[in-house]
């Protein structure tokens, strides 16, 4: 506490949180009283050093304009009929053969550094992920098996989801979302694994800028804390895989759907 | 809804634009370090406007938003705690430049770059809790009353974390501000009075 003479709270006085009485009366011995005046001097000096030191922060332009941009995204949202939460027991299709495909990886991924990337697909997708971790938001449908997830998205998309393994790299579908990203909807696919959760987000790829290849390679992998992107394009197509825990296991499951979806 | 989106959402979108500089230097101040920071700041906008229906008309904008950044904070803390250490890089702090032949008036921004260290030494040495108020009513200007909404306690909390948080960082400052005067350089409360 402030050195004070008789119970004046000095603070709440400099803070502006007194009442107006009590602050005359701080005011009134202020005046007569050099220790309570000094008291108040450096918690005022303290106070102002501490604001103009710590406000000298800003914020970096690129985050402001994400921020912004993801905002008016947001409060934008696409005209859609009220999504079911938690339906269940789709007809079982089997879908195992893909799942089996281990195909080898002919195209080598590029890492970009995260600092670098100023694609929304890289970063967006990454947030959104984490956000739904973060949040313990539920999915809008769950399903064990991709038909069931084929059937769920119907003609909610404008595209034809492709098909894909059940449950690459052992990673078990458990169901997807309905999002709306860069003004346009997408199908995010749910997948569970020992390792940690994967998001599967695929998109028409009309008029989105994806990363930058260089010598021919179409797949980029980004990473951020420990979150990786893997974004590639697959005909008309935008595929952003996202996972947190080793990236090289988010790499690898997008090495098996990239082989498999094509 | 049109109501809904028409004032409530572009009145959401001009306190998130006027809050953005509070909300990265807070959560840079909690987390630690640039990167986590840009995160959090995100995070947090995310979260404010996929739950924008659910606050009520009469709500104020700003203390929720701060209340949700520190909640991302706080889950970021937590995970980190289960996966690693939270990395400190003194570089990502603007406290101020630490080659004074770089600048145009040498001592002045020298001492400048010296105290804001302190603060930053302060401000570390402080428990999240109290390093919330600190940023939250000394900083950005609450009142006692929305910080104690944004930290969801009651104002009389506020009140004491604050006076310990600033016991704390006055002894910080202070002490080394003698010995910066050891030195020949003039005191603290001299060079901002
Ligand atoms: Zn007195």
């Amino acid at each position: 506490m402030v050195e004070t003479c008789s119970g004046f709270d000095l603070e709440s006085f400099v803070d502006g949180e007194c009442t107006a009485e009590d602050a005359a009366g701080i005011r009134r011995h202020l005046a007569e009283c050099a220790v309570c005046s000094a008291s108040v001097d450096e918690l005022e000096t303290l106070d102002r050093l501490l604001r103009e030191t710590m406000t000298a922060e800003v914020a970096p332009r690129d985050l402001r304009q994400r921020v912004l941009a993801q905002v008016e995204n947001c409060l934008a949202p696409p005209s859609r009929a009220p999504l079911s939460v938690g339906r269940r027991g789709f007809a079982f299709a089997a879908f195992g053969a893909l799942a089996a495909s281990a195909v080898v990886f002919t195209v080598g991924p590029r890492l970009l550094a995260w600092r670098e990337s100023r694609h929304q697909i890289v970063s967006t997708l990454i947030s959104d992920f984490e956000t739904f971790l973060f949040a313990e938001r539920v999915l809008d449908f769950t399903a064990s098996e991709v038909a069931g997830a084929v059937d769920w998205y119907g003609s909610k998309l404008d595209f034809q989801l492709p098909a894909f393994p059940v449950e690459p790299g052992g990673n078990r579908l458990i169901g997807g979302r309905l999002c709306w990203l860069f003004g346009r909807r997408l199908a995010s696919l749910s997948f569970e694994g020992t390792d940690g959760a994967l998001a599967l987000y695929v998109m028409s790829a009309d008029g989105l800028a994806l990363p930058e290849n260089q010598a021919g390679l179409d797949v980029s992998v980004h990473r951020k804390g420990r979150f990786t992107n893997v974004v590639w394009r697959q005909g008309d197509l935008a595929i952003g895989l996202v996972g947190d825990g080793p990236s090289g296991r988010v790499e690898q499951v997008a090495q098996i759907l990239l082989n498999s979806m094509g | 809804m049109n109501d809904f989106n028409d004032e409530r959402g572009r009145e959401f979108e001009r306190v998130v634009a006027e809050q953005l500089d509070g909300l990265y230097r807070a959560a840079l101040r909690l987390l630690g370090n640039a990167s986590d920071a840009e995160d959090a700041v995100q995070e947090c906008c995310a979260r404010a406007c996929n739950g924008l229906r659910k606050l009520k008309s009469d709500d104020a904008i700003k203390p929720w938003l701060f209340r949700i950044l520190r909640n991302v904070c706080i889950d970021r803390l937590r995970w980190q705690s289960r996966v690693r250490l939270v990395s400190t890089d003194e570089a990502d702090f603007a406290a101020g430049p630490d080659d004074c032949r770089a600048v145009n008036t040498p001592e002045q921004l020298c001492i400048g770059a010296a105290l804001g260290r302190l603060v930053d030494e302060g401000m570390r040495g402080l428990p999240f809790e109290q390093r919330a108020v600190v940023i939250f009513v000394l900083v950005e200007g609450f009142t006692y009353a929305e910080a104690a909404e944004a930290l969801q306690v009651p104002v009389g909390t506020v009140r004491s974390r604050l006076s310990r948080a600033r016991a704390h960082l006055r002894q910080v400052i202070s002490s080394r501000d003698k010995a910066v005067e050891r030195a020949g350089t003039p005191r603290l409360s001299r060079l901002l009075g």
